[in-house]
C-alpha cells in the first residue's frame, strides 16, 4: 500500500460550495448567538463598557455559583466513577446467573430525562418520599428526618444518572481489551497488582477520561437538580435563570459567557491531558469471564445484583406508583391509599392536557429529523472535505456539547428577540419556532456524532468499487453509503429525539405558551403539588424515550 | 505489431513532499496480463488507483486505445476491479453484489439476471447467488469479487493484491483458477502484487516497480535470466552477491574474478546493458550468482564452511559462510544434509548466467 487516501472522487478541486454553506448556517446557528451573547456582555446604554463584567467579578454570590458549579461537577465525577466502574467490572469480568439481563437494567437511567429523574428522586428519598415517610411513622417523629435539599440532593441525583456513563465506557473497553496482553504481562511475571495498573489501566485511560469528561460537563450544564432541589444553593446554571427572570440583562449575558469559558477551558484541558488515542494494534479476545464457583458465592453476587437492579429501578417503580394516585387522596400514610387511573384519563381526555403532549411530539419529531439532516449532510461534508474546512464543520456540530444547555437557550433566546434582518436576527422568540429551533442545536452533536462515527466506518473502498462500477454519486449513495450508515443514524435520531422530548433547561428559558412542553407541565404539576398527573405525564415520558431508545437508539451498527 | 490497447506516458504524482511515481511508462497489448510487482511504498498501488481514477496524476498520460482517460472519472472509465479486501457490499447478496455494476449501467433485466449467471457460473458459484457476503468463505469472496468485476464486461481489469487475503494453502488454488478465469474471458488484466511467485504465474509480463520507478518489465523468465539492474537481480528469485574484479569486458559478456580467503575463482558472466560500454578491466564489480549457478565440489572454488540447509521439498539449498561476511546459496542434491561441513563452492557454467554490475553504484 502506498500514498495516501485521497477520497473517492478525482477532480474534486472545484469551489467548495456544499461545505461553505454549511459553515455558514452553522456559524449563524451555533457560533453567531454565542458571539452576540459575549459581545452583549460587553455592552451598555452608552455601548462599550466593562461594568457588568466588573459587576461580576465584585460579586461573591456570582464567584460562589461558579465556584459551586465546579465543585458539585468534580464531586459527580467521582461517585459517578466510583459507581460506575466496579459495575462495570463485575457485569464484564465476572459471570454469575441473570448477569445479561441485569447489565442491560443497570443502563437505564440514561433513558430517564433529567426533569423525571429529579421527580422520582423527590417522592423517593425527598421529605414527603417513601423513605422520609417509613422513617418518620417508625420512630414516631412529628417532623420528617431530613429534607432533600441542598449540595448532597444535587450530588445524589447526579451520581444516580451519571454513573452509566462510567459503567458504558468501561464496560466497553474491557470488552475490547486483549486478553494476551494481560497473558503477556503475566508471563513476564508481573503480579496482578502490577499487571492492573501497568497494562490495564493504561488501556481504560480513555475511556475513564471519556466518561469523566461526559459527566463533568453534564454536570456543569445540568439544570434540573440545582433548580429543584438546590433549595437556596445556586449553581451557575440556576443562577442565569434567576438573573433572566430579574430582568438584569447585562450580568446573564456576563454569567452565561463566563460559563461557557470554564465549559471550553475544561474541555481544552482534558482533551491535552488525553492526547492521541493510543490505537490498539492488538486484535485479540477479551479475557474470558470468570464464572463464580461456589454455589453460595454464587446465590449471594446474583441477589446483590439483583438488589443493585432493583435500587436503580426504584425511581422508575415510583414514578409508576405515584402515578395512580389521585389528587388530595394521599396524606400521612406511608403508601398511598387510593389507586386509579384517573390521572391518565385526564391527560387524553382534558385537552388542556394533551396539548402539552401533542407539542413535545411534533416539536422532538421536527427537531431530531433537523438535526439528523443536518449532522449528516455537514458529517459528510467535513470527512469529504477534511483540512480547515472539514475541522470547521466538525467543531461547529460538536461546539453545543461543550456549552451548557441553559447558555444555549439563553443565546439564542438573546439571538432572535430582535428584528433586524440585515443582521440575520428575527423575533422568534414567542414565536412557535424558537423551542424547536432550540432543541435541534442542542441535538446538534448527538446526531453529528453518530453520522460521523458511521461515516468513519464505511470502508473507503465501498465507495470507489460502486464508482468504478459505473455508479452515479447519487446511486452510490443510496446505494451503498446509506444503507451502511442507518443504523448509526437511527441511534442518533433516538437518541435526539429523547434528547429532545425530555428537554427541561432549553424549555424553560424559551417556552412559549402557545407550544408549552411536557416538562413544563411536570414543573408546573410539582409547584401546584398536583402531583399524580405529573408522574403520569413523567411515566409517558419515560415510555415515549424507552420505546425510541429500543427501537432506535441502541444501533446495532 | 498491433496498437497497444493501454498505455501509460510518464506517468508522476506526488503526495505532499513524497514522490510516489517518477515517470512511470509501459504498455499493454489487448488480452495480456500485467502484473506490477514492488515492494510497499514502490508505487504500485498509487499506479493502480491512477488507472482506476480514484487519484489523478500530477503529470503524464493514460491512453485507452489511443485517448486519454485521465479527465474521466471512475464511473465512466468502465473498468473493473477486484479490490484487497474486496470491498463487497456487505448490506447485499452475492446476486446483488454482481448485478450491481450493470444495474448501475441501466442493463435490461433479463440481460442482468442472464449476465450475472454466467459470471457466477464462471467462479464456480452458481449455487450460492442468495447468500450473503458474511455467510461465504473469504475464498469465495475472492471470486465474488472477480465475478462482480467482469459483470459489466469492462475494458480493463484490474487487480490489487487479490490473493493476499487467502491463506497461503488456497492462495496457490486460487491463483490458478484466476489467471484461467482472466484467460478464459480474454480481458486485458493489471495485476498489482508483492509476491513474486504470483506475479510471475499469473502475469504474462511483469513490471518491478522500486521508488515510484520501473526497474524492468518483461516476461518472467527474462527477469530471471537477464534482471537489467541490481535491485531487480536481488529482489528477484534467490541469489548469492559476491564481489569481484573485471577481467575481461567482451561487450555483453565478460569475465570476472571473485577472491575469498586466499583463493579464487573465474567465471563468466552478463554485464547488465547500462554497464556494458563503460565498465574497464580492474574495476570492482558485483556478481549475482543464482543458487542453480554454484555447485559443491571436492577441490578448486571458494573454502567455506556450510552454516546451514534449506529445505524446499523439490530443492534443497546449503547456506555457506565463505570469508568475513560473504555468503553464497548453493543448490545440492535433494536428500543431502551437509550442515557443519567443511566444503569449496565453485561455478557451474550450465546454469543461468551470472549478472555482473559495478560495484558500489545504485
Amino acid at each position: 500500500m502506498s500514498g495516501a487516501p485521497s477520497g473517492a472522487a478525482a477532480g474534486g478541486r472545484r469551489w467548495p460550495w456544499p461545505a461553505l454553506l454549511l459553515v455558514f448556517l452553522l456559524l449563524w446557528l451555533v457560533g453567531y448567538p454565542l458571539l452576540l451573547t459575549f459581545l452583549g456582555s460587553l455592552r451598555g446604554d452608552g455601548g462599550f463598557t466593562l461594568a457588568h463584567w466588573s459587576e461580576f467579578f465584585g460579586r461573591r454570590d456570582e464567584w460562589l455559583a461558579l465556584w459551586r458549579s465546579c465543585f458539585i461537577s468534580l464531586l459527580s465525577v467521582v461517585l459517578a466513577a466510583l459507581l460506575g466502574v466496579p459495575l462495570a467490572f463485575a457485569f464484564e469480568r465476572l459471570d454469575f446467573p441473570g448477569r445479561r439481563v441485569l447489565g442491560a437494567l443497570v443502563a437505564l437511567p440514561i433513558a430517564l430525562p433529567p426533569l423525571v429523574g429529579v421527580f422520582a428522586f423527590y417522592f423517593l428519598f425527598g421529605e414527603t418520599g417513601f423513605l422520609a415517610r417509613g422513617l418518620q411513622l417508625a420512630l414516631g417523629l412529628s417532623e420528617p428526618p431530613w429534607r432533600l435539599v441542598g449540595p448532597g440532593a444535587i450530588l445524589l441525583v447526579h451520581a444516580y444518572s451519571m454513573y452509566v456513563y462510567f459503567y458504558l465506557f468501561v464496560r466497553a473497553a474491557l470488552s475490547r481489551l486483549d486478553a494476551s496482553l494481560l497473558e503477556a504481562a503475566g508471563a513476564l511475571g508481573a503480579s496482578r497488582a502490577r499487571t492492573f495498573f501497568k497494562v490495564e489501566l493504561p488501556q481504560l485511560r480513555p475511556a475513564l477520561l471519556g466518561a469523566s469528561l461526559l459527566v463533568f460537563m453534564t454536570s456543569l450544564g445540568s439544570f434540573s437538580a440545582p433548580y429543584i432541589f438546590g433549595g437556596g444553593y445556586q449553581v451557575m446554571t440556576t443562577r442565569i435563570l434567576a438573573s433572566k427572570t430579574g430582568g438584569q440583562l447585562g450580568l446573564v449575558q456576563v454569567e452565561a459567557a463566563a460559563l461557557a469559558i470554564v465549559a471550553l477551558a475544561v474541555l481544552w484541558l482534558i482533551r491535552r491531558f488525553q492526547g492521541q488515542e493510543v490505537a490498539l494494534a492488538s486484535h485479540g479476545v477479551a479475557p474470558a469471564r470468570k464464572r463464580i464457583e461456589r454455589r453460595w458465592v454464587r446465590v449471594a453476587s446474583a441477589a446483590l445484583g439483583y438488589a443493585a437492579a432493583f435500587l436503580l429501578l426504584l425511581p422508575h417503580l415510583t414514578l409508576i406508583l405515584i402515578s395512580f394516585v389521585p389528587m388530595g387522596t394521599w396524606s400521612t400514610e406511608l403508601l398511598p391509599p387510593v389507586y386509579s387511573a384517573e390521572n391518565y384519563h385526564q391527560l387524553f381526555a382534558d385537552p388542556q392536557r394533551l396539548q402539552p403532549i401533542l407539542n413535545s411530539l411534533w416539536m422532538a419529531a421536527v427537531a431530531a429529523a433537523g438535526a439528523i439532516l443536518l449532522g449528516f449532510v455537514a458529517a459528510r461534508q467535513a470527512l469529504r472535505r477534511g483540512g480547515f474546512l472539514g475541522g470547521l464543520l466538525e467543531g461547529l456540530i460538536a461546539l453545543p456539547w461543550a456549552i451548557p444547555a441553559t447558555v444555549f437557550a439563553l443565546a439564542l433566546a438573546l439571538t432572535f428577540s430582535t428584528h433586524e434582518p440585515w443582521l440575520l436576527r428575527f423575533v422568534w422568540v414567542g414565536t412557535p419556532i424558537i423551542l424547536p429551533l432550540a432543541y435541534l442545536v442542542r441535538c446538534l452533536p448527538i446526531t453529528g456524532r453518530s453520522a460521523l462515527a458511521g461515516l468513519r466506518q464505511i470502508d473507503p473502498s465501498l465507495e470507489e468499487a460502486a464508482a468504478i462500477l459505473g455508479a452515479s454519486r447519487a446511486r452510490t449513495f443510496w446505494k451503498v453509503v446509506l444503507p451502511r450508515v442507518r443504523p448509526a443514524l437511527q441511534a442518533g435520531l433516538g437518541l435526539a429525539f429523547i434528547t429532545a422530548l425530555g428537554d427541561y433547561v432549553a424549555s424553560i428559558v424559551v417556552y412559549t405558551v402557545a407550544n408549552q412542553p411536557i416538562s413544563m407541565e411536570i414543573d408546573r404539576a410539582l409547584r401546584h403539588a398536583d402531583f399524580g398527573v405529573g408522574a403520569a405525564y413523567g411515566v409517558l415520558l419515560m415510555v415515549l424515550s424507552s420505546a425510541a431508545f429500543l427501537l432506535w437508539g441502541r444501533g446495532d451498527a | 505489431m498491433k496498437a497497444p490497447l493501454l498505455e501509460l506516458r510518464g506517468l508522476e504524482k506526488s503526495f505532499g513532499d513524497v514522490k510516489v511515481l517518477e515517470g512511470l511508462s509501459l504498455s499493454l497489448e489487448e488480452g495480456e496480463i500485467l502484473a506490477l510487482l514492488g515492494l510497499s511504498g514502490s508505487g504500485k498501488t498509487t499506479a493502480l488507483r491512477l488507472l482506476a481514477g480514484f487519484e489523478t496524476p500530477d503529470r503524464g498520460e493514460i491512453l485507452l486505445e489511443g485517448k486519454d482517460v485521465i479527465r474521466l472519472p471512475p464511473a465512466a472509465r468502465g473498468f473493473g476491479m477486484v479490490f484487497q479486501h474486496y470491498a463487497l457490499f456487505p448490506h447485499m447478496t452475492i446476486h446483488e453484489n454482481v448485478a450491481f455494476g450493470l444495474e448501475a449501467r441501466g442493463a435490461a433485466k433479463e440481460l442482468i439476471r442472464e449476465r450475472v449467471a454466467a459470471m457466477l457460473k464462471l467462479v464456480d458459484l452458481a449455487a450460492l447467488g442468495s447468500r450473503r457476503v458474511s455467510e461465504i468463505s473469504g475464498g469465495q469472496q475472492q471470486r465474488v469479487a472477480l465475478a462482480r468485476a467482469l459483470a459489466p464486461s469492462p475494458r480493463l481489469l484490474l487487480l490489487d493484491e487479490p490473493l493476499s487475503n487467502l491463506d497461503p494453502s488456497l492462495r496457490e488454488r486460487t491463483r490458478e483458477e484466476l489467471r484461467e478465469a482472466v484467460k478464459k474471458v480474454g480481458i486485458t488484466t493489471v495485476l498489482v502484487t508483492h509476491e513474486q511467485e504470483e506475479a510471475f504465474h499469473v502475469g504474462d509480463r511483469v513490471a518491478v516497480l522500486h521508488h515510484g520507478r520501473l526497474e524492468q518489465l518483461g516476461r518472467p523468465l527474462e527477469l530471471y535470466q537477464r534482471p537489467a539492474t541490481r535491485f531487480v537481480a536481488g529482489f528477484v528469485g534467490r541469489s548469492s552477491r559476491l564481489p569481484g574484479r573485471l577481467v575481461g569486458n567482451f561487450g555483453d559478456l565478460a569475465k570476472v574474478s571473485i577472491a575469498a580467503a586466499g583463493h579464487q575463482i573465474e567465471l563468466g558472466g552478463r554485464l547488465a546493458e547500462q554497464m556494458a560500454v563503460t565498465l574497464e578491466e580492474g574495476e570492482a564489480v558485483e556478481v549475482f550468482l543464482r543458487p542453480e549457478s554454484l555447485e559443491l565440489r571436492e577441490e578448486g572454488g571458494l573454502p567455506g564452511k556450510v552454516t546451514g540447509m534449506r529445505f524446499t521439498g523439490p530443492a534443497t539449498y546449503a547456506l555457506v559462510d565463505l570469508e568475513g561476511t560473504l555468503r553464497a546459496e548453493v543448490l545440492v542434491g535433494p536428500d543431502e544434509d551437509l550442515a557443519g561441513r567443511e566444503v569449496r563452492v565453485g561455478w557451474r557454467q550450465k546454469g543461468p548466467q551470472p549478472a555482473i554490475f559495478r560495484a558500489g553504484a545504485g
